[in-house]
C-alpha cells in the first residue's frame, strides 16, 4: 500500500518566487529519463499558465535483436547513467530571466528545485529500485522533499498538459500497460484494460520472433515493416466487453512466423487464400491492423459509456502513426477530437514524472523517505487526484 | 456520419418504417411497427426491433466484415438458445449476418419498460421504506434475480447486465387476442422480467464470469439508484441464490462457488491486479 | 376458396401466392411430377404437417425470396425448391427436400408460387392448382396453418428437446423460426 504524507498546508514557492520547479526521475522499464519542469502560479493575467519544460533528457537501454531487456541488466544500465543524466539536466536547464527576475538567463541550480519526483511504480522491480535509490540520495543531499509518482498518472497528466485536452478518454498504451481511462470523481478510472499482456509487450515480443533490431525501438521497426505489408492475414480478435486479451494473438502470430521461416514446413497457413506466400511484412501489417482495431473498439465503447468525444493517446505505442490514424478515423466519425503527443512525451520520460509530481506536491502531498518504496503493482485508480475538481 | 449509417439501414429495409431508439458504440437500434414478413395490423405499436451493426471504416475491410458477421450471428444464436430454453428474451425474426442486421420482437411491448425506469417511477410514487413499496418491488426483484440465475444455470452469461438491459412488463395473458391488455399501472405487482441486449453475451461455465455478470449489475444499481441500492442488491441476490438452490444438490454446490468468486471480484473491482 | 396473394413490404415487385389443401389424395403423383421436373409443378410443395404457424411458413418463404431479390446465389435449382429448403434447419438439401417437401404419405400441403416470371394472378394460380392437386382448398390464415402440425414430426425434424413445452404454439413457433433463420450460417 502506497503511503503519502498529506499536509493541510499548501507549500509556497521559495523566497517570494511565483513559480515551482521539480525534477522528475523515470526508470520503470528500459528508458531512463530525467526532466525538469517549471510551473508558474496563476495570475490574473494568466489564470491557467502552461507548464514550462526546462529539460527532458533520456537514455534508453537497447538490447541486440532477438533479445528483450532483463531487469538486472536494465537496473545496471540505470545505475550507470542516472548520475550523468541528473548532472546534465541541471547543466542544460535554463531558468529564463523573466521568471527569475534576474538580469539574464542562467542554468537551474540545486537550490531552485522544490521537490524530487520519482516513479514509484508500476514497472519492473530492479530498474524502479535503481531510480528510487538515486532519488532518495539527492533528496537527502539536497535536502528537498520526495514525491512518489504513479507512472501512468505521469503519462496522463503530461498528455493533458501538452495537448490541452480537457476531459478526454485516455488510451494508455505502452510496453507495460494497456488501459482505457476516464476521469471521474477524483480518480482516473480504468474502463477497459488488457486481461493479460500489454500491446507494446505483444509487439516487442513479436519483434523478437522476427529478430527485428531493437533500435530505436522494436515497435517503431514493426511499424515500418507493416507499411510494406500487402496481404491481410486473419488473426484471432479478442475483445471481451470493455477489456481485451493479447496472448492468444501473439501465440498465433508467433506460430505463423515460425512456419514461414521453417522452409521444410508445407503448412497451408503460410499462404494466403490466393496462393501468395505470406511475408513478415504481411504479418506485421496484420498484427497492427488487428490489435489497433481492438484498441479503437474499446476506446469507442468507453466514449459511448461516459458520453465524451475527446480521446487522448499516451504511452510509447501512442507514437505509432497507424494507431493514431485509425483512432482519428473513429473519433472524427463521432465528431470528436483526438489528441496525441510526440515522441518526447509519448515514450517514457522524466518530465512527465516531474509534472505529475509537482501537481501532487502543490496539493501538499509528499513521500516520506521511509515510505519511498517502489512497487511493481500500482493501479492507476489507486491514486487520489487531489488537484482536479469535479 | 450517423446520417449515412441511418440511410444505409433504411436502404436495407425498403418500405419498412424505422425509428432510431439508440446509438451505441457498436450498433444502432431501431423500432418498427412493420414486420418484415408477417402481416402487420395497422396499429402504430413499435412491436419489432432491428439491430444494425454498421461497418467501421477504421478497421481493415476483411476484419470488419468478419466481425460484423460473427457478432450478429453470435447474438442471434444466443437468442435462439434462449428461445429453446424458454428464458424470457427477444426472439429472432430474421438475421442477415453479412449486412449486420438482426430483427427481433420488442419484448417491452406496449406496457413494458426498463427496470431502471420502473424503479425510478415507483420511488416517486411510493414512500421510502413503506409496506406498499416493498409489496410492489420485492417480489419482482426476487424474480429478476431468479431469471439471471436461470441464465447462469444454463451456462450463459449476459455480459452487460444493467438496469437498462432488463425489461419488465405485465405478465402476458394467454395468447388470446380477445383478452384486453391491462391498463398501465406502475404499482402492478404482477410483472415479469425479460432480458435484452445480448450483444456481449457468451457461453461460459466459469463461476468467475457469472460473478462478474452479477457484479456489473450491482455496480449499475449503485450508480443509477444510489439511495436504496443496498436493499435492491440484496433482493436481487436473494432471488438469484434461491433459484440456484432450487436446482437440487448441483445448484447448491455451484452457488457457493459463484458467491465466493463474487466476493473476490468485489474486492478487486473486477479488474486484475496490474503488473506494471 | 382461393390462394392468398402475399406481398412482403420490402419486395412489392415480387408477390407470392400461397395455397393450402387438406385431404390430398394424389401426393405420389405430385411427387413424381416434381421429381420428373415437369414444368406444371413449378411450385413449392410443403408438407403442412411441418408447418407450426403462419410465422414459420412466412419466415421460410421470406428467407428464400429476400435472398433472390438481394441478388444472392440460390443453393438449389430454383426458387420453388429453395423455399422448401428454407424450411429446413440443416444445410443438407436432399434431406431437406425429402423431409419438408411432399411425400407419398402427405395428406395436407402448402403450395407456394414465387416465380418472378409468372404474373401474379391469383385466379390463374387457383385454377391451375385445382387441376393439379386432388384435395380441398382452405383459406390461408394463421388458424388453418396450425391445423395440420404434427408435433412429433416437428420435434424430430427440428431437433427440439423433449423437455420443451410443445403445448405453447407461440413458443414453438419462435424456436422453429430461429432455426430457419440460422440455417447455414
Amino acid at each position: 500500500m502506497i503511503c503519502y504524507d498529506i499536509s493541510d498546508k499548501f507549500p509556497a514557492p521559495q523566497e517570494g518566487r511565483n513559480y515551482f520547479v521539480a525534477i522528475g526521475l523515470e526508470g520503470s522499464a528500459n528508458k531512463l529519463g530525467v526532466g525538469i519542469m517549471l510551473q508558474q502560479l496563476p495570475t490574473k493575467h494568466t489564470p491557467v499558465p502552461r507548464a514550462q519544460v526546462l529539460c527532458n533528457i533520456r537514455d534508453t537501454y537497447i538490447t541486440p535483436p532477438g533479445e528483450g531487456f532483463l531487469p538486472r541488466d536494465t537496473a545496471r544500465h540505470h545505475r550507470n547513467w542516472v548520475v550523468r543524466l541528473i548532472k546534465r539536466s541541471l547543466e542544460e536547464s535554463v531558468l529564463p530571466a523573466k521568471m527569475s527576475g534576474e538580469v539574464e538567463n542562467r542554468p537551474i541550480r540545486v537550490n531552485d528545485i522544490d521537490c524530487i519526483c520519482f516513479t514509484q511504480g508500476p514497472g519492473m522491480g530492479a530498474p524502479l529500485q535503481s531510480v528510487v535509490l538515486a532519488a532518495r540520495a539527492i533528496s537527502l543531499m539536497w535536502k528537498k522533499p520526495l514525491v512518489g509518482v504513479n507512472h501512468c498518472i505521469g503519462h496522463i497528466e503530461m498528455g493533458r498538459e501538452i495537448t490541452g485536452a480537457l476531459n478526454p478518454v485516455v488510451l494508455y498504451v505502452s510496453g507495460g500497460n494497456t488501459q482505457v481511462i476516464a476521469y471521474s470523481h477524483q480518480r482516473y478510472r480504468i474502463f477497459g484494460e488488457t486481461l493479460d499482456i500489454a500491446v507494446g509487450n505483444c509487439l516487442d515480443r513479436f519483434a523478437r520472433t522476427l529478430k527485428i533490431p531493437n533500435y530505436p525501438s522494436p515497435g517503431y521497426n514493426i511499424e515500418q515493416l507493416a507499411k510494406n505489408g500487402k496481404n491481410f492475414v486473419e488473426l484471432p480478435y479478442t475483445v471481451k466487453g470493455m477489456d481485451l486479451s493479447m496472448s492468444g494473438i501473439l501465440a498465433y502470430v508467433d506460430n505463423l512466423a515460425n512456419e514461414i521461416f521453417n522452409e521444410k514446413s508445407n503448412s497451408k497457413l503460410k499462404y494466403t487464400t490466393t496462393g501468395q506466400k505470406i511475408t513478415p511484412e504481411d504479418l506485421c501489417y496484420s498484427l497492427q491492423e488487428t490489435i489497433f482495431a481492438m484498441l479503437v473498439e474499446i476506446t469507442e465503447r468507453a466514449m459511448a459509456h461516459v458520453n465524451t468525444n475527446q480521446v487522448l493517446i499516451v504511452g510509447g505505442v501512442g507514437c505509432n502513426e497507424r494507431l493514431q490514424e485509425m483512432m482519428k478515423t473513429m473519433v472524427v466519425d463521432r465528431q470528436g477530437e483526438i489528441f496525441a503527443t510526440d515522441e518526447s512525451f509519448c515514450i517514457d520520460n522524466g518530465i512527465m514524472i516531474a509534472q505529475a509530481g509537482l501537481l501532487s506536491y502543490r496539493e501538499g502531498i509528499t513521500t516520506n523517505i521511509k515510505s519511498s518504496v517502489c512497487t511493481q503493482r500500482f493501479r492507476t485508480d489507486e491514486v487520489f487526484i487531489k488537484w482536479r475538481t469535479n | 456520419m450517423a446520417e449515412n449509417i441511418i440511410k444505409q439501414a433504411h436502404a436495407y429495409t425498403a418500405n419498412i418504417p424505422l425509428a432510431l431508439i439508440s446509438q451505441g458504440a457498436e450498433a444502432l437500434v431501431f423500432t418498427s411497427p412493420v414486420h418484415p414478413y408477417l402481416p402487420s395490423p395497422p396499429t402504430c405499436a413499435p412491436d419489432y426491433i432491428l439491430k444494425y451493426r454498421p461497418p467501421k471504416p477504421y478497421r481493415h475491410p476483411v476484419l470488419d466484415a468478419q466481425l460484423t458477421k460473427h457478432r450478429t450471428l453470435s447474438e442471434a444464436r444466443l437468442l435462439h438458445k434462449l428461445a429453446l430454453l424458454d428464458i424470457p428474451a427477444p426472439r429472432v425474426i430474421h438475421v442477415n449476418p453479412k449486412h449486420g442486421l438482426l430483427w427481433m420482437n420488442n419484448v417491452a411491448g406496449p406496457h413494458g419498460f426498463s427496470v431502471k425506469q420502473w424503479v425510478w417511477d415507483i420511488e416517486l410514487a411510493t414512500a421510502p421504506n413503506s409496506a406498499l413499496r416493498e409489496s410492489v418491488m420485492k417480489a419482482n426483484m426476487l424474480q429478476i434475480g431468479a431469471l439471471i440465475a436461470k441464465l447462469h444455470l444454463n451456462d450463459i452469461v449476459h455480459g452487460d447486465l444493467t438496469t437498462s438491459n432488463i425489461m419488465i412488463r405485465p405478465k402476458m395473458a394467454a395468447a388470446d387476442a380477445s383478452v384486453p391488455v391491462p391498463p398501465h399501472n406502475i404499482l402492478n405487482p404482477n410483472l415479469e422480467p425479460v432480458l435484452i441486449d445480448f450483444g456481449l453475451g457468451s457461453h461460459s461455465a466459469l463461476a468467475e464470469d457469472k460473478a462478474v455478470d452479477i457484479y456489473v449489475l450491482e455496480r449499475a444499481v449503485e450508480s443509477t439508484h444510489p439511495v436504496n441500492s443496498e436493499t435492491y442488491k440484496t433482493w436481487l441476490l436473494d432471488g438469484y441464490v434461491q433459484e440456484y438452490e432450487r436446482g437440487g444438490k448441483g445448484g447448491k454446490i455451484r452457488i457457493k462457488e459463484v458467491l465466493r468468486k463474487l466476493d473476490e471480484v468485489r474486492q478487486r473491482g473486477r479488474k486484475r491486479s496490474m503488473v506494471g | 376458396m382461393s390462394s392468398l396473394e402475399y406481398v412482403f413490404p420490402q419486395y412489392p415487385q415480387a408477390p407470392v401466392s400461397i395455397s393450402l389443401f387438406e385431404n390430398v389424395t394424389n401426393s405420389s403423383e405430385l411427387r413424381e411430377g416434381l421429381l420428373a421436373g415437369n414444368q406444371c409443378y413449378n411450385y413449392a410443395f410443403i408438407d403442412a404437417a411441418n408447418v407450426v404457424s403462419q410465422e414459420h411458413l412466412l419466415a421460410a418463404i421470406y428467407r428464400a425470396v429476400s435472398a433472390r431479390e438481394e441478388g444472392e446465389k440460390m443453393r438449389t435449382k430454383n426458387i420453388s425448391s429453395e423455399i422448401v429448403f428454407c424450411m429446413s434447419p440443416s444445410n443438407n438439401i436432399m434431406d431437406a427436400l425429402k423431409r419438408f417437401g411432399i411425400s407419398d404419405t402427405t395428406t395436407s400441403v402448402v403450395v407456394v408460387k414465387a416465380d418472378p416470371t409468372h404474373k401474379a394472378n391469383t385466379d390463374l394460380v387457383t385454377n391451375e392448382l385445382h387441376s393439379l392437386v386432388r384435395g380441398d382448398m382452405l383459406s390461408v390464415n394463421g388458424k388453418n396453418l396450425q391445423r395440420f402440425t404434427d408435433l412429433n414430426m416437428v420435434k424430430k425434424n427440428y431437433k427440439v428437446p423433449g423437455t420443451f413445452n410443445f403445448e405453447d404454439r407461440d413458443k414453438l413457433s419462435s424456436v422453429v423460426v430461429g432455426s430457419v433463420c440460422l440455417r447455414g450460417w
